[in-house]
């Protein structure tokens, strides 16, 4: 028998990013996982590096995926400026540039699926909205002129192109609407998040605040851009939160339907374990 | 090259990009002798993870004997550490080298699998996936310079120093407060994920006794992962020196003094507390610490009295003490703590 799994670890560019990539045949999923405030792409992430294996007999479509593990700066760097980077790393993958000279630079994905854990949640849409916002202002320069309709269908054109635009968003207890920096109680379970929150730039704890213009701006732009293009499917999704979560507000943008975990808090909710599958199921096209 | 190679060759080049080169890190930095020590032993774990690879067959042995018999840096490492009297040649953990007529080096049979215990393929794929579990935990937090700040600096620093650089006292370029607390968070979340990971089969086994989660194949070899979570344990658990008690409390006076600085006057906060401490206990038990059930007052009174006072709460079964923590030159830890086979 086989591993179904090879590592790379330390993507580069992305340090401490890795890629668990699949054995099997016909890939054609990268799924990118994007952790939270204070996570780590191991740590956040646990058990689904060794579950998604064993299991692939009950949720086949794991086997045709290739995940990343992405590791980024989530406590001293800003949502906006962290989008963008996590941008380019997303082109990497899909575009087989990190593998240098590798053989296997010639996987071809048609699939993207973006799974993120809190704050995690927070750069993934704000890339949702920076890329749909960058097409959008790029069909206005390049159709100048243009009547209102014309202009519409080389908009919906370009944005049916794009594949950022085209993934699947599976979000855990995404901090889109705030974190509850307030009271630490929500944080004991996960130490190391903890002790980002003691030492996380105020900067960064600020943007995550329920009153954050951050998180309202992206909020607004997200709902109007659904408002105009609601065929663009990364724009509109379903998170999962945990029962209870005392450190983000469980809510989400206007009429995205919540989904809830009871027994599993804001930590446990992403993990999955062989008692606790549903984050397994979860994330998928 | 078959497709086994193929995999075990791509499995080595993991450990070397994700193990190795990072626990080698320290050649590219200015130490001092305490700080190499940590590194040190660092670079030495990094050759037990080889021979255990090499032994369950994630990577072939030969191959893993190689990649670190060809590292001098490890082997110097092995060398410094007896020198100073850090390990002892002695113990069972220095035992990845050995010497003969003067010489000495890596013993390649320890990077061979056992061929006198046969393990079948599902029981041997269930060790290979714990095995890269445990790597990617390794390679999240415990070798970068946080953790290995922490270390040193709970290990090695006498009470004067320890308390001034809990305290952001200490004015070297090199010294922090958020360093040492980050450090300390990768420390318990190292320990804390190799000790998840070693119980999974025992997890495994009981969802799949209660029919909790969908069905898998029985795994016929416990005894097998028993081993073999027994040598991992001991692996990890030497760099961390928890079988001395005085360190072990540094762990429970960090803790409370970080979780003092959340403390709210609620009961909810005052609940959630205990089930922090119980958690600490498991992790330390986990990471070498002894008879941390009999300590357990102890070790609470240390938690809940911070020594800024921010929290002050008496123990319910004993009086309120200062924490001690008694200075210990690095010597001391070679006089032969730890016991058992590794690797």
């Amino acid at each position: 028998m086989v591993q179904l799994r090879e590592a790379r670890y330390g993507i580069p560019g992305y340090e401490k990013s890795y890629a668990l990539l699949s054995r099997a045949r016909g890939i054609d999923t990268a799924v990118i996982f994007v952790h939270g405030f204070g996570g780590k792409p191991t740590s956040t992430w646990k058990n689904f590096q060794g579950l998604a294996d064993e299991y692939s007999e009950h949720y086949p479509w794991w086997a045709q995926a290739d995940m990343f593990f992405y590791a980024y700066d989530s406590v001293h760097t800003q949502v906006r400026a962290n989008a963008p980077i996590l941008g380019r790393f997303v082109e990497d993958v899909w575009h087989g540039r990190w593998w240098g000279s590798d053989s296997g630079a010639n996987r071809r994905y048609s699939s993207l699926i973006f799974a993120g854990h809190s704050e995690g949640g927070v750069i993934i849409r704000r890339l949702i909205l920076d890329r749909y916002q960058g097409i959008w202002r790029a069909v206005r320069q390049s159709h100048a002129g243009a009547d209102e309709s014309a202009l519409k269908r080389a908009l919906a054109e370009s944005l049916k192109q794009d594949f950022v635009l085209a993934a699947s968003l599976r979000l855990f207890a995404p901090a889109c609407m705030g974190t509850n920096f307030s009271s630490w109680i929500g944080f004991l379970t996960s130490f190391s998040a903890f002790v980002a929150a003691l030492t996380a730039s105020s900067v960064v704890r600020n943007e995550l605040l329920p009153t954050s213009t951050i998180l309202h701006g992206l909020k607004e732009g997200t709902e109007q851009a659904y408002m105009e293009s609601p065929q663009v499917g990364s724009l509109f999704t379903s998170p999962l939160f945990g029962i209870p979560d005392q450190v983000v507000t469980s809510d989400s943008y206007q009429g995205e339907e919540l989904l809830w975990d009871k027994g599993y808090d804001h930590f446990t909710v992403c993990k999955p374990t062989y008692q606790h599958v549903r984050p397994l199921e979860f994330v998928r096209k | 090259m078959s497709e086994d190679r193929t995999v075990t060759a791509s499995n080595l080049e993991f450990f070397r990009a994700a193990i190795l080169e990072p626990a080698l890190g320290y050649t590219r930095r200015d130490l001092d002798e305490v700080e190499s020590a940590s590194w040190h032993l660092g670079a030495v774990e990094a050759a037990h993870w080889a021979a255990l690879g090499g032994q369950i067959g994630y990577f072939e042995g030969e191959e893993a004997y190689q990649l670190i018999a060809d590292s001098k840096e490890v082997f110097d490492a092995w060398i410094n550490l007896v020198n100073q009297n850090v390990i002892s040649s002695a113990e069972p953990w220095a035992k990845v080298v050995t010497e003969s007529g003067g010489i000495y080096q890596f013993r390649e049979e320890r990077f061979a699998p056992d061929r006198e215990s046969e393990i079948d393929e599902r029981t041997r794929q269930f060790l290979q996936q714990t095995f890269q579990g445990y790597l990617l935990a390794l390679a999240e937090s415990s070798f970068d310079d946080d953790t290995q700040y922490f270390l040193t600096s709970v290990a090695w620093a006498d009470d004067a120093e320890w308390n001034a650089r809990r305290a952001g006292m200490r004015r070297g370029k090199a010294d922090s407060v958020e360093k040492l607390w980050t450090g300390f968070a990768n420390a318990v979340n190292c320990l804390e994920q190799m000790r998840e990971l070693s119980d999974s089969f025992e997890s495994r086994d009981m969802s799949l006794m209660f029919g909790v989660s969908p069905s898998l194949p029985e795994i016929p070899q416990p005894e097998a992962i028993e081993k073999f979570t027994g040598q991992a344990q001991m692996i990890v658990s030497r760099r961390y020196f928890l079988s001395f008690d005085q360190l072990v409390n540094r762990y429970f006076v960090l803790a409370g003094e970080l979780v003092g600085r959340a403390r709210q006057d609620t009961a909810e906060w005052l609940d959630a507390r205990p089930g922090f401490f119980n958690h600490l206990c498991q992790i330390v038990s986990y990471g070498g610490a002894r008879q941390v059930r009999e300590r357990r007052a102890q070790l609470w009174d240390l938690f809940v009295t911070d020594a800024r006072g921010a929290a002050k709460v008496a123990s319910p079964t004993q009086a309120y003490e200062a924490p001690r923590v008694e200075s210990h030159p690095p010597r001391w830890y070679a006089q032969g703590e730890t016991s058992g086979e590794v690797g």
